[in-house]
């Protein structure tokens, strides 16, 4: 049976984040857990539905953020590991450290998370544990095959539709994309039903020295700016509005060259051609 | 003090420069000053002597490996670090691009010299007074920016979004051209394959190339050259908010403000006016194709070719084109082969 320990980290809901124009800084709603890591914890409960597995999480977060254990414990896990430590955000790579110190007093045979976390978008924490714990990675992980338990065959995301297959031997660190399963719905009368799995908060103190990097600051997406022609006076209200809108009914306006009004063999040669090298190109 | 600006060059398939190599020299450009030594390093499954002859930098370390072991970042890790040792260590910036594999070889490399990492970048500048690198980044889902430098450390270490490299071949003559003998470590991770996803699997995010349809497909007859199109071209069809609530396609193939924001090189918009919530959703599209009987729809303003007529004629024809070049591709194929 396998030993499956899955590293989740508590993000801002990105969803619920804004700009406070007033203050100049970001306000937020809600916490949740990254997603790519929920996904990993959904495959290794189905897994461990199917064969049987043991499944520990283990969350390093900052001492002020508030963890939903109830959340987790809703999943079929066997252990939740919380460690915290003061001002952890201000470390950036403190967090790798965190999770490999604790990984080293179990043994498992395989560790799941998501390969980028949703906040930070730094994807360095997954790599870095598996250099610290000595073990082979393998980021970007769609799906998961197993062709026996200590031989697994991975796809990877390379993106632009490229799918690339790997065989990799367990011990080993996975970091799965999004699109690895569907998240499940945890129906009401689970969520009401009491929680399973042992809940344990371990409490850091603070290292000392100083960070490596420094956050300079963060500011909101500037604004992509768009310049459209400006209606003529001479036109009447319901012409400028339809004018704006791109409903002009003035067909020497849109058709500049390269709309042809007509289809004909040379024009779809010509489009053919233009795909052809459009696709090449990427 | 000497500055070495170390780029480890992205490649295609191990074979080809890129455009995101080209980009990834135009960002160490950007840094480069008087005293600034430019070293590129190649690990290759087969590039010439003579193209790593012309590249424009200082020196260039080149290795190479085979395709199999090229696709394992674990190989990469070996040649590297072999690479790195031949370097003087004075102060280092060290550049990446962010693809998977150079991604994860950045991040490793960097924790085993113990040495901070900043990735996915999407602009670097210099400050003028200290002199150090400053990196922009994206971060909470896009929703907002960071900016983020290093403290004073002998080496640093950056991966760029692969969406910022982008630039135009460049030529050099370098002081010298080295290439890397190393005897490979066996890695647990063994590379199988690499296959391109059918257009059915394929989302219309990650597709290179995508077709959109909308109103004015509906009720048509020439629906089954649009799924030949989408098979020729391995494109992956969604939608308007029209063809959406048509059910033409399903909701999580509908592009625009409440859709998907699609970023592909290619789109073949048939049928569509192009509303600006749909414009919207196609804003990252490199080439836009548009296909339309009215000769006023706004999507024709976005395009790059357009067509002002009925699909059920343009759409067959078109596919007949790409067939007949892709029988002349195969016959010639054959006529080498044979």
């Amino acid at each position: 049976m396998l030993n499956i320990c899955i590293l989740v980290k508590p993000v801002i809901d990105p969803e619920s984040i804004k700009w406070d124009y007033f203050h100049q800084k970001f306000s937020y709603i809600s916490n949740t857990f990254n997603s790519a890591d929920l996904q990993a914890l959904q495959w290794a409960c189905d897994y461990k539905e199917k064969k049987g597995a043991t499944i520990t999480v283990i969350i390093a977060a900052d001492t002020n953020v508030n963890i939903e254990s109830n959340r987790l414990l809703k999943y079929r896990l066997d252990k939740c590991i919380v460690i915290q430590q003061p001002n952890l955000k201000k470390w950036r790579n403190e967090t790798a450290n965190i999770l490999a110190n604790e990984i080293k007093k179990h043994s498992f045979d395989v560790i799941l998370s998501g390969s980028v976390s949703e906040d930070e978008n730094l994807g360095v924490t997954p790599t870095m544990v598996a250099e610290l714990l000595h073990i082979p990675f393998l980021t970007h992980i769609q799906e998961i095959d197993i062709k026996n338990e200590r031989v697994w065959k991975v796809k990877r995301s390379e993106g632009r539709g490229i799918v690339q297959t790997y065989e990799v031997q367990l011990p080993l660190l996975i970091g799965v994309v999004n699109s690895l399963g569907r998240k499940r719905y945890i129906p009401r009368y689970l969520r009401s039903s009491k929680t399973q799995g042992e809940f344990e908060i371990h409490k850091l103190k603070e290292p000392i020295g100083k960070s490596n990097v420094k956050i300079l600051k963060v500011s909101e997406p500037k604004p992509n700016i768009r310049y459209f022609d400006i209606p003529d006076d001479s036109l009447s209200t319901e012409q400028r509005l339809l004018k704006i809108m791109g409903l002009s009914k003035e067909e020497n306006e849109q058709s500049g060259e390269k709309v042809t009004p007509e289809v004909n063999e040379r024009n779809i040669h010509f489009l053919s051609q233009k795909i052809q090298k459009w696709l090449k190109e990427g | 003090m000497e500055i070495n600006i170390i780029c480890y060059l992205p490649l295609k398939d191990g074979a080809t420069f890129t455009e995101e190599t080209w980009g990834l020299i135009e960002q160490a450009n950007l840094i480069a000053t008087e005293n600034t030594r430019k070293i590129a390093v190649v690990v290759h499954s087969g590039l010439s002597t003579d193209a790593l002859k012309q590249l424009p930098f200082d020196e260039v370390y080149h290795a190479h490996l085979d395709i199999e072991h090229w696709k394992v970042a674990d190989y990469h890790f070996q040649v590297f670090r072999r690479i790195q040792s031949l370097f003087n260590h004075q102060k280092e910036v060290y550049l990446f691009s962010s693809h998977p594999l150079y991604h994860d070889l950045a991040v490793r490399v960097s924790m085993k010299a113990k040495m901070p990492i900043i990735t996915n970048a999407m602009e670097l500048t210099i400050d003028n007074t200290s002199l150090s690198l400053i990196a922009k980044r994206e971060i909470y889902n896009e929703k907002a920016h960071e900016f983020i430098t290093f403290s004073e450390v002998r080496q640093q270490y950056l991966t760029f979004e692969r969406s910022i490299l982008y630039g135009k071949q460049q030529f050099g003559k370098p002081n010298f051209v080295q290439e890397i003998d190393i005897e490979l470590v066996n890695s647990p991770i063994t590379f199988l394959s690499e296959s391109q996803v059918d257009w059915k699997e394929l989302k219309i995010t990650e597709a290179k190339a995508v077709i959109g349809i909308g109103r004015g497909v509906h009720g048509g007859e020439a629906f089954d050259s649009i799924l030949q199109l989408a098979e020729v071209l391995n494109a992956p069809i969604g939608g308007s908010k029209v063809a959406d609530e048509l059910g033409l396609i399903p909701r999580e193939k509908r592009i625009g403000a409440s859709g998907s924001t699609i970023e592909a090189d290619i789109y073949v918009a048939i049928g569509i006016s192009g509303s600006s919530q749909h414009l919207e959703g196609i804003k990252g599209v490199k080439h836009v194709i548009a296909i339309n009987n009215d000769p006023s729809a706004a999507i024709f303003q976005r395009c790059d070719i357009g067509i002002v007529g009925d699909y059920q004629e343009v759409i067959p024809e078109l596919v007949r084109s790409f067939q007949e070049e892709r029988q002349s591709e195969e016959n010639v194929e054959y006529l080498h082969t044979s």
